[in-house]
């Protein structure tokens, strides 16, 4: 489970994320949404621990990430947004370093083979980093966030770059991961797959939640029909608080 | 801790193995590694064999400089280095972890300290590394020459400096740290103490300035500058590394032993203290890694204008002020504008530079250079476009990566290459004349009928050398690759000839014959331009045929 209370993240002076309080439970898929520099990463980064919060609390399995930061991190898993893979690193080495970070060797060769034989990288791993395409990173990443057993998992924009096969075992991993009741997170700009793969959306807006709830819940916020899409809910929610902000400061 | 060995030898040995793998890496860092090995070697046996029986020219000269001023000059260098140093890391980040740790380290529950740990441990051996490398690399030939042995004493140099670094460099590690994660709270902290920093050299350069309007001796002044109470305090260790430094001419006393402690008890001491910190080390790390390496993607591609446009991002120069062309033109005409513009926003300051400095030029010409060559001036310009075209040629290559962009415009290729070589052919035509009218106006023995000349021929030469150097730049467009750039520069070379030979012949011409001037210089440029076509025809064929896939 993954809660995160009131959270807070300046970048020097740039307010990126402001008071921003969810939580995602155990086999629960949230979506993260919102436009280009609403702080999605930013989120993300603070729950992972990458950058410092300025305010705030976050707590992994009730764990609070400020005070037992490894043990807190030990359950989490993050697929950056595009992530950049260490290129001197064959495939195989790279999913060996990441288990042996996480300290779970055991049966390691046998997992990695079936999640790389999944993403059709086996062949490839061997191979350095270095000669992957854009969209076998990615699949990497991906791999090295489920090599080792989280309860939360954190996606950055995952399914940019993936083909069609890896995005379908991507969705199914998901599932079953759901399934095994872990909390997933999900922050991306593809409204269809987040509409049909989350049980609730969190929209983000200049660093601030604006709308939050499953597709109905949100629908009905947005004011429109039971067949409205995400889509149409997403452009008229942001849309809306874009009006608001104007007529503050008119 | 396993893990962070694991991915660091890792990387080493697959890195070993890439390089041993393709022969187009490996030679170049064969050739490197005789290179610097053959010095290295050679330091060694300068350092071992110091016997007298070898035949070594006296330089004895050098032993009487004083030692005094020798160290002072350390000090200073030392001092300045470290304040320099100090006052950087309140501004820019300096712990630079790339993005791959970024991306996968960071997260993972190995704790930040021992990432912290790991990182400095790999940075300060090879620190290390380079300062004992470069003690023997350029100080062996030195001691030689002063038939002193580096040994053993130059080990306590190598250790001093090295200490002195590792010092300075936790300090201005902690003090990163500390203001770029508590910016608005410590900001006030951060002014005083930069403020401090600013204050130590200005107070001894007054106290410099009060001895010399006392004694009237400027040398005096500036030791006393140096030597000022305050720069002692401040920068002891700095004065203590100076002196160690000098340990192979010097010998090490007692009390220097003790300094010699407390270097290291100082490294030690911020080491700790550096580790002891609790904010998080992974931030500052954030916006420079990517930074840093688009950078080096960037230098190592050749590219300068994503220097460029990295050093403009760094400015904050978002919005483009100040003169620009207005917009033309339509195809061809169209992508002429678009490089004019973005050279002139790339390279504002340097026009501007090169605006000013033929100023300055042509009035150091004009106090000091004897007549002749005065009224030589044209031949030196030639020179100089000649060099200016092959210069221009990294940065038609580093062009070259938007070819995917321009291919696919619904444009003859030759008329792609025509307004790429006339955008380049403006700015070089445009400097050279700034220059050869600062010299018409400010060098009277230079405004004469050969300048005149030179200056109806420049647009066309420009046109005819940059034109021909398009070519091999097409033919060779790699510019990691050391062979193609070698040929690429040769080819260059050979074609620009053909044109700067004729303008010379053309400058040299009215002392030669008496054929009417203006129609040697209409033949001439004519010449150039035909030139320049062929050039820019072939060109565009080279470029219609060019892959940029395969770099
Ligand atoms: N390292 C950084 N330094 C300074 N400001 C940053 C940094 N990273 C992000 N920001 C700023 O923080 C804000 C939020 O950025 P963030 O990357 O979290 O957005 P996002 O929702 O992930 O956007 P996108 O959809 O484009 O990925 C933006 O205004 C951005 O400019
Ligand atoms: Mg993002």
């Amino acid at each position: 489970m993954l809660r995160v209370s009131n959270l807070v993240k300046y970048y020097k002076r740039t307010l990126a994320v402001d008071g921003v309080s969810f939580e995602v439970a155990n086999g629960e898929i949230v979506g993260l949404l919102g436009p280009n520099g609403a702080g999605k990463t930013t989120t993300l980064r603070c729950i992972t621990g990458i950058v410092q919060p300025t305010d705030g609390v976050i707590e992994i399995d009730g764990i609070n990430l400020a005070e037992r930061e490894e043990e807190a991190k030990r359950r989490l898993a993050f697929v950056p947004e595009v992530p950049t893979p260490y290129e001197m690193l064959t495939v195989l080495e790279h999913l060996r370093f990441i288990a042996m970070a996480y300290q779970t060797m055991t049966r390691f060769e046998e997992r990695a083979e079936a999640l790389l034989r999944r993403f059709e990288l086996f062949d490839k791993r061997n191979d350095l980093v270095l000669s992957l395409s854009k969209g076998m990173k990615q699949k990497l990443a991906v791999a090295c966030a489920f090599i080792h057993e989280a309860s939360v998992i954190l996606l950055d924009e995952p399914l940019i770059g993936i083909d069609p096969k890896g995005i379908r075992e991507l969705k199914e991993m998901i599932g079953t991961a759901r399934q095994e009741s872990k909390s997933i997170l999900i922050s991306t700009h593809m409204l269809d797959t987040a509409e049909r793969l989350c049980d609730r959306i969190i929209i983000l807006r200049k660093g601030v939640v604006i709308a939050e709830g499953s597709l109905e819940e949100l629908s009905r916020r947005a004011k429109m029909g039971e067949d409205a899409t995400l889509e149409d809910v997403f452009l008229s929610l942001t849309e809306e608080s874009d009006r608001v902000e104007g007529t503050d400061i008119s | 801790m396993k893990a962070l060995i694991y991915l660091e030898l890792s990387q080493l040995i697959n890195s070993i193995k890439n390089i041993l793998r393709s022969p187009k890496r490996l030679i170049p860092t064969l050739l490197i590694v005789v290179w610097v090995g053959g010095w290295f070697v050679q330091g060694l046996l300068l350092l071992v064999a110091d016997s007298p029986s070898h035949q070594k020219p006296d330089f004895g000269v050098l032993r009487e400089i004083p030692i005094e001023t020798v160290e002072m000059i350390v000090f200073l260098f030392l001092s300045i280095g470290s304040a320099l140093v100090v006052y950087g890391a309140f501004s820019s980040s300096m712990l630079i972890f790339n993005i791959s740790h970024i991306d996968f380290l960071f997260p993972t529950p190995i704790s930040r300290r021992k990432v912290l740990l790991f990182k400095l441990l790999k940075d300060y051996l090879k620190l290390g590394m380079w300062i004992a490398f470069f003690f023997l690399f350029l100080g062996s030939p030195v001691y030689s020459m002063l038939r002193v042995s580096m040994l053993p004493w130059g080990a306590v140099s190598i250790a001093a400096i090295t200490a002195l670094a590792l010092t300075v460099l936790n300090l201005a590690h902690t003090i990163n740290i500390v203001f770029t994660l508590g910016y608005e709270r410590l900001r006030q902290t951060g002014i005083l103490i930069k403020a401090v920093i600013i204050l130590v050299p200005v107070s001894s350069v007054a106290y410099g300035l009060y001895h010399f309007s006392r004694t009237s001796n400027g040398i005096a002044g500036i030791v006393s500058a140096v030597e000022s109470p305050v720069m002692n305090v401040v920068f002891a260790p700095a004065k203590w590394a100076a002196g160690l430094f000098l340990a192979p001419l010097t010998g090490v006393t007692p009390e220097q032993w003790g300094q010699f402690g407390l270097l290291w008890l100082l490294a030690a001491g911020s080491f700790v203290l550096l580790l002891s910190r609790n904010e998080n080390v992974y931030e500052p790390s954030l916006g420079v890694s990517i930074k840093f390496a688009q950078r080096r993607a960037a230098a190592r591609s050749g590219d300068f204008a994503v220097l460029r446009v990295a050093a403009m991002r760094e400015k904050g120069s978002r919005r483009v002020s100040g003169l620009g062309v207005p917009p033309f033109g339509r195809g061809a005409n169209a992508f002429l504008w678009k490089n004019l513009i973005t050279r002139y926003r790339l390279y504002r300051t340097q026009l501007v530079l090169m605006a000013i400095l033929p100023l300055l030029v042509v009035a150091i010409m004009s106090r000091f250079l004897p007549a002749d060559l005065k009224r030589g001036a044209p031949f030196v310009l030639t020179y100089l476009v000649w060099m200016l075209s092959l210069s221009a040629q990294s940065e038609i290559r580093s062009d070259l990566k938007y070819a995917n962009t321009i291919k696919p415009m619904p444009i003859k290729a030759w008329k792609l290459v025509l307004a790429q070589v006339i955008s380049s052919v403006c700015y070089l035509t445009g400097g050279v004349l700034l220059l050869s009218g600062y010299l018409w106006l400010a060098v009277p023995e230079a405004r004469n009928e050969t300048l005149v000349v030179f200056m109806i021929i420049m647009p066309s030469l420009g046109f005819a050398n940059i034109a021909a150097i398009t070519i091999p730049s097409l033919m060779y467009p790699d510019i990691s690759d050391a062979s193609q750039n070698y040929l690429c520069s040769v080819f260059s070379f050979l074609l620009t000839l053909f044109p700067s030979v004729l303008t010379i012949i053309t400058l040299l011409m009215p002392k030669m014959l008496s054929a009417p001037i203006y129609v040697v210089v209409t033949i001439v440029c004519l010449i150039n331009i035909l030139f320049g076509m062929a050039g820019v025809v072939l060109s565009g064929e080279l470029f219609r045929k060019f892959d940029p896939t395969s770099d």
